[in-house]
């Protein structure tokens, strides 16, 4: 695309705010983070997969996400009701947020300022500063409020409930719920296009992922997923990654034991990868050569060859690995 | 109510030209709109009293499952309010003793839409039959197999598992155990028999061997000890798990341990059937049962969760269709058969021929639930759910 290429003072520019705002996203520790529910573990990975370090995390550790600046790790820990940030190079705990009900994901503002955490038990989202770990926020959700997205411009945070099968916009701007998307049944989590026009919402239960426009917020398209000698109930979609060039999709099919690769352009599924028993979490290396994928119920992580679209090596790591997380 | 429903498609039309996919699946009505839903009791419903101590059988009092709809419409809130539909529950505790047809008309008039007949099995046959069409009935209470297959013209729903599907649940778990060779011990009550019934049918369906099936009495007769004495009765051939069906819970406590070889027992001791309990840990259950816990200070049961799954039901229809009478909410939930989450892992939806719902079976043991009916070995052209139960071709019942 030539008409958007930056001019070189422009780039300079950008280069120049990359540094300034992310110091250690450029240099990039290359671990790969896996949190487990079950074991209260964190595991970390090299890219090659070799396990290079676990350590006991607080209790049922399920979301994470890094700081802008990747310097720390938070993570989501149900049973203790906490969210906990982590020293990136160290691992150790660097603070806490406590009374936080039932965490399961969270997502951080773009500024790294505001976290904003879905809490199943009442129907909340709750906005915390991240500074102060004070509750700045809260908006009522539908029921079972779990997949957290904030757009990368800063506008709109998406909330899916999914005992309540709604997707619920935040306006950040205005702190008000500005609407309620009806979806199919069970939505769990979210992924933004690169562009930025569309959010994807995975329905758990009803097997398919559904396409919600930005602009308009309205759904305005699915993703089907039809695994050949598979019944329809034995596809449970959950996590979801678009490479950077906003072509190719991955979302994780749970039950299906498979990873779905999509075209985004024709919204059809292309291929099906075998990654091991109900594959949960999953990101893209920064290359998008890997794909590594958290198997919830095989306890390992299976890391894909994106080209051969064939898995090269499962880890074995905790009990119950959830979701995966690539500091580069 | 008919005149509303038809504003409400117009509107979907008029407003999402752009979006056939959206507009098909929810449809925006013009305006708040009501759906009223009634839940029907019996005062002084023996059903809820407490149950005398006898024979050192306690047996918890029944708690009033009413809750789970104020749950079910708590949980729907969200979701309604974005389609700006407003559902509204009515308790009705029908006199004692007052005939239940009486009930019918009253609550069609009141503007009601379904009713959610907490009651006992001749009044819910009795107010089904009076019903007029523009009341769809929900069955929160029964098992019995003839209510499905006896009734197919009445427009009643039922939540619960029949006995025939919580049976094919047990014989589809020893079956994919390989424990085959079944023993069936069976009191004397009528419903004892039907249980044992119902057991060996699964029995058959599935491919397990029923080694032998035996009547047990109450007593201490030495004379009558080969009908007494459980040691005796079940030191014939050899067998791989006992069947046991005692509804009164007397004799059956016993049994796991007078048996005369060490094997496991299930029925209504030891591995048993629920649609829901709160000890559940999969798909979502803890956080229902959680949020039930909260609201009515107590666990949840089978009896809350039937009446919030069909309160649930109904709003569901309501929601996806733009059902807002009787007519549009029967054919959404038996025709269509619109898919309801009920925290069991598979979508539910009720079969059309019988308008059972179709469900996963829950199968528990005293301090867990051990395992979800049907199982993966045994498939079904539509769903594995139908595996449970009463099959198209075995039901008398077609969809109408």
């Amino acid at each position: 695309m030539p008409s958007s290429r930056p001019t070189r003072a422009a780039a300079a520019t950008l280069l120049i705010a990359a540094l300034v705002t992310s110091p250690a996203r450029a240099a990039g520790t290359g671990q790969i983070f896996v949190s487990n529910e079950r074991s209260s573990q964190i595991f970390v990975l090299t890219p090659d997969g070799d396990v290079t370090a676990s350590f006991e995390s607080c209790g049922r550790p399920r979301g994470m996400q890094f700081t802008p600046d990747h310097s720390r790790l938070l993570v989501a820990c149900g049973s203790d009701d906490t969210i906990a940030e982590y020293d990136v190079a160290t691992h150790k705990l660097a603070k806490r947020f406590r009374d936080v009900p039932d965490p399961e994901a969270f997502a951080l503002s773009p500024d790294g300022r505001n976290l904003y955490v879905s809490n199943e038990d009442d129907a909340e989202a709750t906005v915390i500063d991240i500074e102060t770990g004070a509750v700045v926020q809260h908006y009522p959700m539908g029921d079972e409020p779990e997949g957290v997205l904030a757009t990368p411009d800063g506008r709109l945070v998406f909330v899916a409930s999914e005992a309540a099968n709604l997707v619920q916009v935040i306006d950040v701007a205005t702190k008000k719920v500005v609407k309620g998307i009806i979806t199919a049944t069970r939505p769990r989590r979210f992924t933004i296009t690169p562009d930025g026009k569309h959010v994807w919402v995975s329905d758990e239960i009803a097997g398919l992922v559904e396409i919600i426009d930005v602009a308009t917020l309205a759904i305005v398209g699915r993703v089907t997923f039809d695994v050949p000698g598979l019944r329809h109930d034995e596809i449970t979609p959950v996590d979801m990654a678009i490479s950077r060039d906003g072509r190719t999709a991955y979302v994780t099919l749970g039950r299906a034991n498979r990873v779905a690769v999509v075209d985004v352009g024709t919204l059809k599924t292309t291929d099906f990868i075998l990654t091991g028993k109900r594959p949960w979490g999953l990101r893209l290396s920064r290359d998008e050569t890997r794909l590594y994928v958290a198997n919830g119920l095989s306890d390992d992580v299976a890391i894909v060859d994106t080209a051969a679209r064939k898995v090269i090596k499962a880890v074995p790591v905790g009990v119950i690995p959830y979701a995966v997380l690539i500091d580069e | 109510m008919n005149r509303l429903s038809i504003a409400a498609s117009c509107a979907a039309l008029l407003c999402w030209p752009a979006m056939p996919a959206a507009a098909e699946d929810n449809p925006k009505a013009a305006g708040a709109a009501d759906l009223h839903i009634v839940y029907l009791s019996r005062q002084n419903d023996a059903a809820y009293q407490p149950v005398r101590a006898e024979n050192g059988v306690t047996v918890p009092t029944l708690p009033d499952p009413s809750p789970g709809a104020d749950l079910a419409i708590r949980d729907t809130r969200a979701t309604a309010r974005a389609v700006d539909l407003t559902v509204t529950l009515d308790r009705r505790a029908w006199p004692e003793g007052a005939p239940i047809d009486g009930a019918a008309d009253e609550i069609a008039r009141s503007g009601a839409v379904a009713v959610i007949a907490d009651v006992p099995r001749d009044d819910l046959v009795a107010f089904a039959k009076a019903a007029p069409k523009t009341l769809a009935v929900f069955d929160v209470r029964q098992h019995d197999d003839d209510l499905r297959t006896g009734f197919c013209e009445l427009p009643l729903f039922h939540l619960l598992p029949s006995f025939a599907m919580e049976t094919d649940a047990l014989a589809e778990f020893i079956v994919q155990k390989n424990w085959r060779r079944a023993f069936v011990l069976y009191g004397p009550a009528a419903a004892d028999k039907h249980l044992a019934d119902d057991f060996a049918a699964s029995a058959r369906k599935f491919g397990a061997k029923l080694v032998a099936a035996k009547q047990f009495a109450i007593g201490n007769d030495p004379r009558r000890r080969d009908d007494i004495d459980v040691s005796l009765m079940t030191s014939s051939d050899d067998y791989d798990v006992v069947f046991l069906a005692d509804t009164g819970g007397d004799f059956g406590r016993f049994v796991p341990w007078q048996l005369s070889r060490p094997r496991p027992v299930i029925g209504t001791e030891g591995l048993r059937t629920s649609a829901w309990d709160a000890l559940a840990e999969r798909f979502g259950a803890p956080q229902v049962n959680h949020r039930f816990a909260r609201l009515a200070k107590r666990d949840m049961n089978d009896g809350d969760w039937a009446v919030w799954a069909a309160v649930r039901s109904v709003v569901e229809a309501a929601i996806r269709k733009g059902a807002r009478d009787a007519t549009a909410i029967e054919k959404s939930l038996a025709e269509d058969q619109t898919p309801v989450d009920v925290s069991k892992g598979i979508e539910s939806s009720f079969r059309p021929w019988d308008h059972q719902f179709r469900q996963a079976v829950m199968l528990r043991s005293a301090d867990a639930v051990v395992a979800y009916a049907p199982f993966e070995p045994f498939l079904h052209r539509r769903t594995p759910l139908d595996t449970l139960g009463v099959d198209l071709e075995e039901s008398p019942c077609r969809p109408q």
